[in-house]
């Protein structure tokens, strides 16, 4: 599935503002290890995308996850699901 | 360095704290293949990673003093992760007695901390250490029981971050036992009141030890399964 760009700015987003990172330089492959080496952060992570689009992240999906482009992915998947 | 040997006589802790260890001040106590690595990784990634190393492979050194009643140079085996950390060594006797040992590795930032047992008397080795800090009242929720939050919100606020804190990583250090990393939602881990107890989907897990500490604002946690 194709980024949609507006996505992926609205994911970069979340990110830096968990992460207390405005200025974090991102890009869609970037992995997640490289994000944070912190198990809180990236669970906070996953706890403010669950709010952001008031869904159950299953840790199956959290596992699956390596890159913030794969985050990006799945919202993706999430928002055309909705549709 | 710390040797947990209350309940197990056979599984070793080393924790490095970066601004006093010695041992780790330069790369020396890397493998040749360690050193390659670590010439790969960001800056910023550089600090965390040597003190892991330096824990594990103090806490690796330790266990084959105690077990095998050798101590091979530090140089001479590797930690590999990647996935679950293992230990290795290029010489192929020494790989075969490391093979037998169970590892698990943490660290943040300004501490390392490691723990190594035998397979053949462990279901499995966790750490976990983390800073303490404030949380948002979503994250606890998200990661405690419904008991576990009722403890929470009971106490002082002055002692809630310290309690999440510790909670988190008694539930990290066990994922890391399992095997199962993040695999197994934190939700799923119920630790009794006492600390010393953990259920999982509500079914008392067998432990032989968990030591917790507190120090320097820091929670530190060691769990041998």
């Amino acid at each position: 599935m194709e980024h949609d760009h507006a996505i992926e700015t609205e994911v970069f987003r979340i990110i830096r503002e968990t992460l207390h990172a405005p200025d974090m330089p991102l890009s869609s492959a970037l992995s997640l290890a490289q994000l944070s080496s912190d198990s809180i952060q990236l669970f906070e992570l996953l706890t403010a995308f669950e709010r952001a689009y008031n869904t159950k992240t299953t840790y199956e999906d959290i596992v699956a996850m390596r890159t913030v482009g794969d985050i990006v992915s799945y919202v993706t998947h999430l928002k055309h699901h909705d549709a | 360095m710390h040797e947990d040997t209350m309940k197990s006589v056979y599984s070793y802790s080393a924790l490095c704290t970066s601004r006093t260890c010695e041992y780790c001040a330069d790369d020396a106590f890397l493998s040749p293949a360690e050193h390659e690595v670590y010439q790969t990784l960001s800056q910023a990634r550089k600090r965390d990673w040597r003190m892991g190393r330096c824990a594990g492979k103090r806490a690796v050194a330790s266990l084959l003093a105690h077990i095998y009643s050798t101590t091979p140079p530090v140089t001479s085996f590797e930690i590999r992760s990647g996935g679950p950390p293992y230990v290795t060594s290029f010489d192929p006797v020494l790989a075969h007695v490391l093979d037998t040992c169970t590892l698990s590795l943490a660290h943040s930032g300004e501490r390392g901390l490691a723990c190594v047992s035998l397979k053949r008397i462990t279901r499995g080795v966790g750490v976990d250490v983390e800073r303490i800090r404030s949380f948002r009242v979503e994250t606890v929720r998200a990661f405690l029981t419904a008991d576990e939050y009722e403890r929470y919100s009971q106490m002082e606020v002055s002692l809630r971050d310290t309690y999440a804190t510790r909670l988190w990583c008694i539930k990290e250090a066990y994922g890391k036992a399992c095997g199962s990393g993040i695999a197994l939602h934190p939700k799923r881990i119920s630790i009794g009141e006492d600390l010393s107890t953990i259920s999982v989907d509500g079914a008392l897990v067998p432990l032989q030890s968990l030591w917790t500490s507190r120090e320097d604002g820091y929670i530190m946690v060691t769990l041998v399964r």
